[in-house]
């Protein structure tokens, strides 16, 4: 196997008392095309610009072709020539003629002549349509086309890896395709690349790689069909099948129920979810949280977990502690028989192995 | 060019109504009695006039100023510089009585140098009160016609060395301008003294008060401007032998006013201001020194500050700080304060020009805005333009440089103009540091004329002029810095398409 082009390991950033980084290790080897997926302020971008070195770590190292480039003697303006960095806002030159935007820099670091610098620009401003543009600054054209501009920009360095910030977040829905087309075409000519994004069809069809990040470390790391339709963990697939999770706990005797009431409440106005659904919500948490299970425990611990999809269906996962109890044993026959008139399907299992809470009960809720 | 226009007009307008004289009678025991602090003139004043009421003036020009508008019933003053007033048709009178005597001297540094030569000038004027010269040139300058009042200058060898004299060249007969020039009594004495001792001399013309603390420090060898000799003076400098007596009378204002209409006084005003003895040549001098000034100043004000930031980029935070708060201290101290702090206090025992003092003074106090410009300026370019300069590989200097500067320098650049144009105007000030800017010129003439309204009409009009040029010319830069008004070809110099 080759030497990876990037290693990294243990890499933390922190910024005081944040820390959207936490001891990140990851190898890249050339030609991977790496989708970087995740709730945002999850540290993917800041992974990103640590790559770049436009942040320094708090920890950690970065080795670029056998180079240590978080050393503090790094020459990092050698190193980011052969990095190129798209932006979510465009960041061009505003002062600056489109042409210059992309001449600039290999002219100026690049050591091209003012010939080659025009032509091969010339070149690349064909390859994306946007030829008759070459004379116009940047607040002239629409944001799809800066984005496209600022691609071109930096392939005009022959970067080695292409590092993509949200490309498409600050754009107007109509002009997202056309700068995901530029993204593809660059794709298929190899370049290794990594890109930060929410957009998952994008992110699966272009990627050969997904690594799904979460408070600041790598959560699930595989190939798009691994992550999108066998995730490994609960999270992973949380977020990909965009659920909106509530949970709530308990831990003693004196439970403000009202105040779990109103959380209910919030959660469900929030995110849209019926008012039947609502309702039942709060009865499943009233009868079975605090009627059957709570009486029965001497130091309680309760967690209920409902997870609410796009496509409308609610589940709740309650994980307690205690001896192994199923709530359909339960004696309060009145309790069972009101939940169990908006419970679609529910299971009940017993992991010994989990000291914590090792009684697990899943529900489907009635759509 | 309109508005100035308008505004030179409305100026006019309402000083001809100030400068119309105004009379009462007057009973000195409770008048208001025009002193200047520190003086003969204030110590009889209120050893005579217990009861009256002290205002505080500078400068003789100011004290007929006020008496003629009415602002002062009267003022103490040598019988030989009114009567001179009066030659000179000025509009004021004075009492019979000589009311007391307050010797005219010169001063010295108090230093080994200083008392040498307040002991040569005491022999020397023992002398001169011996063989009569003295008389006679006392006749010459207090009795004579004005064009009797001249001296040819000796042939000055300079052998022990050069003595620098102050003046406020305000004290027509003592020493006063003329065709461009100091002269007087006083200074007709220190030509001979100097002739007599081997030394050659250089004239300062500056305010009374300043050529007093220069005198202190050690600026000025000789103090001569009418300097009265006064018991509490002792100490901070020393004073020679006087040279005149100095009988004092009461100054008050003429019942007739000489002038008749509002047009025959501005052509006469106009005559003695810029005709009589070429004295259009100070304005032009004085316009000439305040130009220089702002260039200079303008020039090495916009560089330091420039480099200051570039400093302040690297980031260093000890560095950082101390810019930051030199930054805040600057812009707490009002100009003159700072610019007397240059003179006397940095360059206090250095033998520097006045104006290269404020040019250094003027070029620090616009670097602070040049820089504070800079630094808003910076922090108003999107950092994302920064980073992707980054990205491609530049340094963060050249970075800075190459694409975040030129943006900058379009987004400040009207407020720099402004900056620029403030700090030309308040260049007026340097006439505190024995600099003979156009103000002060102004002020030279005023002194000499007694009219305050054309000198200050014809200055106000030079600086508005200068400002609207200065402006006219830096909106044209604009259009040349504005990389957005660049031409195609220019863009692609040297490119085939």
């Amino acid at each position: 196997m080759n030497e990876p082009m990037i290693q990294i390991r243990n890499l933390t950033k922190s910024f005081g008392s944040v820390t959207p980084l936490r001891n990140v290790s990851l190898d890249i080897q050339r030609g991977d095309i790496i989708a970087l997926i995740g709730p945002s302020g999850t540290g993917k971008s800041t992974l990103l610009r640590l790559i770049n070195r436009l942040e320094t770590p708090t920890s950690g190292s970065i080795i670029f072709n056998g180079e240590d480039i978080t050393a503090p003697d790094c020459r990092l303006e050698q190193v980011r020539q052969k990095i190129g960095m798209i932006f979510q806002s465009f960041n061009l030159f505003a002062h600056l003629t489109v042409i210059e935007n992309i001449m600039t820099a290999p002219i100026s670091v690049g050591h091209l002549s003012r010939q080659e610098a025009y032509d091969q620009a010339m070149k690349l401003l064909k390859s994306v349509g946007l030829q008759k543009k070459a004379l116009n600054y940047p607040s002239e054209l629409s944001g799809g086309q800066q984005q496209r501009i600022a691609i071109v920009r930096a392939l005009a360095m022959n970067p080695e890896m292409l590092l993509f910030d949200e490309p498409t977040s600050a754009l107007d829905p109509t002009m997202v395709g056309e700068v995901e087309n530029v993204i593809r075409r660059v794709a298929e000519e190899g370049t290794t690349m990594m890109i930060v994004t929410h957009e998952m069809d994008f992110a699966r069809s272009i990627a050969n790689r997904v690594i799904f990040m979460e408070k600041g470390c790598i959560h699930e790391d595989g190939t798009p069909d691994q992550i999108f339709n066998h995730p490994q963990s609960e999270r992973t697939r949380q977020f990909i099948q965009r659920l909106k999770v509530l949970t709530l706990t308990v831990d003693s005797q004196e439970v403000d129920t009202l105040g779990c009431f109103t959380l209910i409440e919030e959660f469900a106005a929030k995110n849209g979810i019926p008012r039947r659904t609502k309702n039942a919500l709060q009865s499943l948490f009233d009868e079975v949280c605090m009627g059957m299970l709570l009486s029965r425990m001497e130091n309680p611990l309760i967690k209920m977990a409902i997870e609410y999809g796009v496509d409308g269906h609610v589940t709740v996962n309650i994980d307690y502690n205690g001896p192994r109890f199923d709530i359909s044993d339960s004696a309060d026959d009145i309790a069972l028989a009101i939940v169990k008139a908006f419970i679609a399907d529910m299971s009940y299992s017993y992991d010994e192995n989990n000291t914590e809470l090792p009684n697990h009960l899943k529900i489907s809720l009635v759509d | 060019m309109k508005r100035y226009i308008l505004t030179v007009l409305l100026l006019l307008g309402s000083l001809a109504i100030a400068a119309t004289p105004e009379k009462e009678s007057v009973d000195f025991n409770h008048a208001r009695l025009g002193v200047w602090t520190d003086s003969g003139v204030e110590y009889y004043t209120r050893l005579l006039y217990p009861n009256a009421k002290p205002i505080y003036l500078d400068g003789i020009s100011n004290m007929v100023q006020n008496l003629k508008q009415g602002k002062i019933d009267g003022f103490i003053m040598a019988i030989n510089i009114v009567e001179n007033l009066k030659k000179e048709g000025v509009d004021i009178d004075y009492l019979p009585d000589t009311i007391c005597a307050v010797p005219c001297v010169y001063a010295f540094t108090v230093s080994e140098r200083g008392k040498k030569l307040c002991q040569q000038m005491n022999d020397y004027l023992d002398t001169i009160k011996a063989d009569g010269t003295l008389k006679r040139l006392q006749q010459k300058w207090m009795e004579g016609d004005e064009s009797d009042r001249t001296f040819t200058k000796a042939q000055l060898t300079g052998e022990n060395g050069t003595i620098v004299v102050g003046t406020s060249a305000e004290t027509v007969p003592y020493s006063y301008m003329k065709h461009n020039e100091v002269t007087g009594f006083e200074i007709e004495i220190i030509d001979l003294f100097c002739a007599a001792n081997g030394y050659k001399y250089e004239v300062k013309a500056t305010s009374f008060d300043a050529m007093l603390a220069d005198v202190s420090i050690g600026k000025i060898d000789i103090g001569a401007s009418y300097i009265e000799w006064l018991p509490d003076r002792e100490g901070n400098v020393l004073f020679s032998a006087p040279t005149d007596e100095g009988y004092c009378v009461m100054v008050v204002s003429d019942d007739e006013i000489s002038e008749t209409g509002f047009f025959n006084r501005i052509k006469r005003g106009i005559t003695k201001t810029l005709i009589v003895e070429n004295r259009w040549k100070m304005i032009v001098d004085g316009m000439y020194v305040t130009v220089l000034i702002t260039i200079f100043a303008a020039l090495l004000g916009t560089l330091l500050g420039f480099l200051v930031y570039l400093f302040y980029r690297e980031n260093i935070k000890f560095v950082n700080k101390c810019i930051d708060m030199s930054v805040t201290a600057l812009q707490g101290i009002p100009d003159l304060i700072l610019l007397m702090f240059f003179y006397y206090v940095v360059f206090g025992h250095v033998d520097v020009n006045g104006t290269v003092v404020a040019i250094i003074a003027f070029a620090i106090m616009l670097s602070v805005s040049v820089f504070i410009m800079l630094k808003s300026g910076s922090e108003s370019i999107h950092k994302g333009q920064m980073e992707a300069a980054l990205a491609l590989g530049f340094t963060e200097r050249r970075a800075y440089l190459k694409f975040i500067l030129p943006q900058v320098v379009t987004v400040f650049f009207p407020s720099y103009k402004k900056a620029l144009v403030d700090m030309m105007l308040s260049t007026a000030i340097v006439g505190y540091v024995a600099v003979q800017d156009l103000t002060r010129m102004g002020d030279l003439i005023r002194a000499r004329t007694f009219d305050a309204f054309v000198p200050l009409i014809i200055v106000s009009i030079i600086y508005f002029m200068l400002s609207w040029l200065m402006l006219k010319g830096m909106g044209g830069l604009l259009s040349q810095l504005n990389p957005r008004n660049r031409k195609p070809e220019t863009i692609l110099k040297g490119v085939k398409r």
